[in-house]
């Protein structure tokens, strides 16, 4: 069973077709490569399918499930997490209180706990979260950043720190938007050995929409172009290099 | 607020002096004031809680006159004790709350400010017109007093300001307690993120409007319960003690001590007390003065009184750096 099934989904911006009858799937431990043009609805089907914007027609199904209309941290609950293009960090907090907040929701402390616990439960809550916050940075590479300004981090850090803040959660199902964009090679390798990893050892599920081909055609087990909100190719990466549609809304066509 | 260790011992000192004073302090003058200023304590407290998740709440005072009307109505209508009606007093405005935080806090910044504005005047008007359940301009008079039983002691609250004095006093600390503990954990962190970045705290599973909601019923039960002790303690509850105004110069102690911190909400209430009570006699200079400190305020001191030392410790340190520099500038050039 897929992890996560798009059907027809489309949306429309007053008049606009963003996206036009969109049929993705993607299955555990699978890596899905969403391409396209500038401007293509790459970003608005990954704000359909994580809950940020609500789909003109069309369902997502998530483990068999319909989700459509599901707000954003419904999803997460449900182990489907994305990371933003830009502005992916809290950037006045440090490295460590960023996973602190993230792990927010997983240690299960809520208000009551919070304001009743006696000081000796707090300390062992912490420490809990501490632990696995630095395994997380750890598998991040941002272990020596961890009492750092997220803010001042470099680029490529705050990304893979985007990352590490979606694990948190422990996805299921993982959207990432423009990951290596502005990441440098050492970065880049960092984030798909990341990537890598939490697919292989957890089968989470990825989708990706990238712009570094390179990226996308050494990497994604399945890729799916999309062109003016409409699909127009999918299969294997090798297919769709050698795609003649693919070829034309890239380059335009003679 | 996490302190280091050392640091405890200020405000334990600070509330045992509280707890001693009135052994040396019988004037109802003074002790009026140091009343006022614990009511005032606690929604400075519930302001500087809502500005963490990015609201200016200026509707505090209307929730604290709906914790003393709550009281009022009870204890003349129905007779219940006390005790019984005191809890009544954080409930009621906390519904209340939770159905105006349902609309209002899905608006985004000033806008919440204007609708709690909208919400005070509305509640005036409601307590001026709804005259068989808030007796209309006149108010409810006389509130009875609270009797209260304890350890054998009877205390007798009608014939002085002390034993009032003291239930403030121990609300505020119960407060503080309530709001550095919450502030000060993890949760604390999740709420200033709530103004930071909603999008990426939704993805991590958290509520984000449940989290709001919190924080905004939390700050109005315990204005409500400030306002429970506030009935009794003037014996008179009428519109005109709750209005904008209040909340606005509430929000503006907090802005003068620094709203980043709980402490500086303190401070800025205690300030804003004293100087008020210190302008008593010249009241027509009042507006005048406190309006410019709040201008110096907000122009050269964006972090507050609270803030202050540590913004000139940073300017000395700089400018002594920069003194060690000059003699070497002066060489390469």
């Amino acid at each position: 069973m897929a992890l996560l099934e798009t059907q027809k989904l489309t949306k429309r911006f007053s008049g606009l077709k963003a996206v036009t009858d969109l049929d993705l799937s993607v299955n555990p431990g699978q890596l899905l490569g969403l391409i396209g043009p500038n401007g293509a609805g790459k970003t608005t089907t990954f704000n359909l399918l994580s809950g940020v914007l609500m789909p003109t027609s069309g369902r997502v199904i998530y483990k068999g499930k319909d989700v459509t209309g599901y707000k954003p941290h419904k999803l997460a609950r449900l182990g489907m997490v994305r990371t933003f293009q830009l502005a992916t960090v809290f950037q006045d907090l440090s490295v460590l209180d960023n996973m602190r907040v993230a792990l927010h929701y997983k240690s299960g402390v809520g208000f009551l706990q919070t304001l009743l616990q006696t000081p000796g439960m707090a300390r062992k809550d912490d420490s809990k979260v501490y632990e696995k916050a630095m395994k997380l940075l750890d598998m991040a590479g941002l272990k020596n950043f961890a009492d750092q300004k997220a803010g001042s981090l470099p680029g490529g850090h705050q990304k893979l720190m985007s990352v590490a803040i979606a694990l948190a959660v422990e996805p299921e199902l993982l959207l990432l938007d423009e990951p290596v964009r502005g990441l440098d090679a050492e970065e880049i390798a960092v984030l798909l050995h990341l990537v890598n990893t939490i697919r292989n050892e957890r089968g989470t599920g990825v989708i990706m929409v990238e712009h570094n081909m390179k990226v996308v055609m050494d990497h994604c087990d399945y890729v799916v172009v999309i062109s003016f909100g409409e699909k127009i190719a999918e299969g294997t990466p090798a297919q769709i290099a050698g795609d003649k549609r693919v070829i034309e809304a890239y380059l335009g066509s003679e | 607020m996490k302190l280091p260790k050392w640091q405890w011992f200020i405000p334990i000192l600070i509330v045992i002096f509280l707890f001693v004073l009135p052994l040396f302090m019988h004037s109802p003058r003074y002790l009026s004031l140091f009343n006022q200023l614990f009511f005032n304590t606690v929604l400075a407290l519930g302001v500087y809680s809502v500005w963490t998740i990015g609201y200016i709440n200026a509707s505090q005072p209307i929730f604290f006159g709906l914790g003393a009307y709550t009281v009022a109505i009870l204890m003349t209508r129905t007779h219940w004790p006390f005790w019984a009606v005191f809890p009544m007093a954080g409930i009621i405005p906390a519904i209340i709350a939770a159905l105006f935080g349902f609309l209002g806090l899905k608006l985004k910044g000033a806008y919440f400010l204007f609708l709690t504005i909208a919400f005070c005047d509305l509640l005036e008007w409601m307590f001026m017109s709804w005259k068989s359940l808030f007796g209309g301009q006149v108010g409810i008079f006389p509130v009875p007093q609270p009797k209260i039983h304890l350890f054998g002691y009877f205390i007798d609250f009608s014939r002085s300001l002390v034993p009032y004095y003291f239930l403030a006093l121990i609300l505020v600390v119960v407060t503080c307690l309530v709001y550095f503990k919450l502030h000060g954990s993890r949760l604390g962190r999740v709420w200033q993120c709530v103004a930071k970045n909603e999008d990426i705290l939704a993805n991590t599973g958290i509520s984000v409007f449940t989290q709001k909601q919190i924080v905004f019923i939390t700050s109005c039960f315990f204005a409500g319960l400030a306002g429970a002790i506030y009935a009794p303690y003037m014996t008179i509850v009428s519109p005109t003690q709750f209005n904008l105004w209040q909340g606005i110069w509430i929000v503006l102690g907090v802005l003068v001590g620094g709203i980043f911190s709980p402490i500086g909400a303190i401070i800025g209430t205690v300030f804003m007390a004293v100087l008020t009570f210190l302008l008593q006699k010249s009241v027509q200079f009042q507006p005048l003065i406190l309006g410019m400190i709040l201008i110096l305020t907000l122009l050269f001191m964006p972090t507050g009184l609270f803030g202050l030392p540590g913004r000139i410790i940073n300017k000395i340190r700089e400018v002594s750096s920069n003194k060690n520099a000059k003699p070497e500038i002066k060489k390469t050039i």
